[in-house]
């Protein structure tokens, strides 16, 4: 029966990994925009931009979850279809990471020495390519190891999609809970977490440490 | 907008009875979550290898774990029964305390080595050391990055739905099930969070640049 337990819980790895990925994915792109307008020249469009992060990053992302999800469905029922649990899901976990990344972005911008924007217009570089051919290689790379540590917490946040009846690691336990009646599944869900994270972790500090490696000098 | 209005101010009791549950839950998190932080912490500079063991493998443990993960393990699994209250405290707090070790192990480290010799030649004893000059020190240099995981927890509080806790998300949820304004009620309960997290996450910026004033150039 434990052994049971063990293959159906793990039957939510695959979609807690789509969930983390597309998510991350999402948000680490639509937080580039995100961040041209936090740090624009403009005050109301910074200002907007600012406010846009306060506000995404100070609701909690079951909200939104629930907001997306059900949301919809009080105009017209039949979006329901359209704003299905999993969509909903990758699209909530895709907005509270575009405001946290614009903010990682943001950090590693600002780590970058402001004399390089003027050494770019020294030679006489338009502000665009300094922008995306100096700046933005750089800037990714700092972003590296913060991004990456967001994305593993986005692997333990996408457990929240069980709650719209996404079927991933924690759905499963549920439902094993339910018809088990012990807490044995969490345990098991909470190891496949462990599992999921702990080696991300690590491949991150070694990935942090390459980068490092190349750019401290 | 109009709509959004009118379902806030029917419902305004419950809702705001489910913010001052979800307040309370946080601070009863953070009563037991950060002083259990501040015992890993220390734990982890502990000579005895055992010791600092144990502490990595909860802090790991404790961190590798989602806040809803352990919320039903708490409830489900611990064999008294606890109000859901209760349980989701302790789960919660049991998440903050590994998170908070980590922030708080960085602060100790951030003490200068040479006062803890300072203190060592002046013959204080280890103990002494800890409590008297890393840890004052220590913990006013994680002050800042604990009050933003404060934030995150306090916006953690509203798993607890998930085990009938009736705190904000709770009531919106039965309340939106009933009315079906799911989208009016879900954008009232977010705003609701929004009025507490969104000022103290701004004050919590504040505060941080204020003590870091020192270290900025020009």
């Amino acid at each position: 029966m434990t052994g049971n337990i063990w293959s159906f819980v793990a039957q939510g790895i695959f979609a807690t990994a789509q969930l983390t990925v597309f998510g991350f994915a999402l948000g680490a792109a639509l937080g580039l925009p995100l961040v041209v307008m936090r740090t624009a020249s403009i005050g109301p469009v910074r200002w907007m931009a600012r406010g846009f992060i306060e506000i995404v990053r100070g609701v909690p992302l079951v909200v939104w979850l629930f907001l997306i999800y059900n949301g919809p469905t009080q105009f017209d029922p039949r979006l329901g279809s359209i704003f299905t649990s999993g969509a909903s899901a990758i699209a909530a976990i895709g907005l509270v990471s575009a405001a946290h990344m614009a903010e990682i972005y943001r950090g590693s911008l600002k780590a970058i020495n402001h004399s390089q924007w003027e050494a770019g217009a020294a030679l006489g570089m338009p502000h665009i390519d300094t922008a995306t051919k100096v700046i933005a290689p750089q800037m990714i790379r700092v972003a590296v190891p913060a991004s990456a540590a967001y994305a593993i917490g986005l692997i333990k946040d996408s457990s929240l999609a069980s709650t719209i009846g996404v079927f991933e690691i924690t759905y499963y336990a549920n439902t094993a809970a339910g018809s088990t009646s012990s807490a044995l599944p969490f345990f098991i869900a909470g190891a496949y977490y462990i599992a999921l994270t702990i080696p991300s972790a690590w491949a991150a500090r070694r990935l942090d440490i390459r980068l490092r490696r190349k750019v401290a000098r | 907008m109009n709509g959004i209005w009118n379902d806030f101010m029917t419902h305004r009791s419950e809702l705001i009875d489910g913010l001052s549950v979800s307040i309370r839950l946080a601070l009863l998190t953070f009563a037991l979550g950060l002083p259990t932080g501040l015992l890993l912490a220390v734990a982890g500079f502990s000579r005895s290898r055992a010791v600092r063991i144990i502490a990595i493998i909860l802090v790991e443990i404790g961190r590798g774990m989602p806040a809803l993960v352990m919320l039903q393990l708490v409830y489900y699994g611990i064999p008294v029964t606890l109000t859901g209250f209760l349980s989701a405290a302790i789960a919660l707090a049991l998440t903050t305390a590994a998170y908070t070790s980590e922030i708080i192990r960085g602060g100790l480290q951030a003490v200068p080595e040479a006062e803890i010799e300072a203190g060592q030649a002046l013959g204080l004893k280890n103990v002494h050391v800890m409590r008297d000059i890393v840890i004052p020190q220590g913990l006013r240099i994680a002050i800042p990055p604990l009050l933003s995981f404060c934030i995150i927890m306090f916006q953690a509080t509203s798993l607890a739905f998930t085990i009938a806790v009736p705190e904000l998300l709770a009531h919106a949820r039965s309340i939106a099930n009933v009315n079906f304004h799911y989208f009016n009620v879900f954008v009232i309960a977010g705003l609701l969070y929004a009025v507490i997290t969104v000022p103290a996450s701004l004050l919590t910026d504040r505060l941080e640049q204020k003590m870091s004033r020192h270290l900025q150039m020009q």
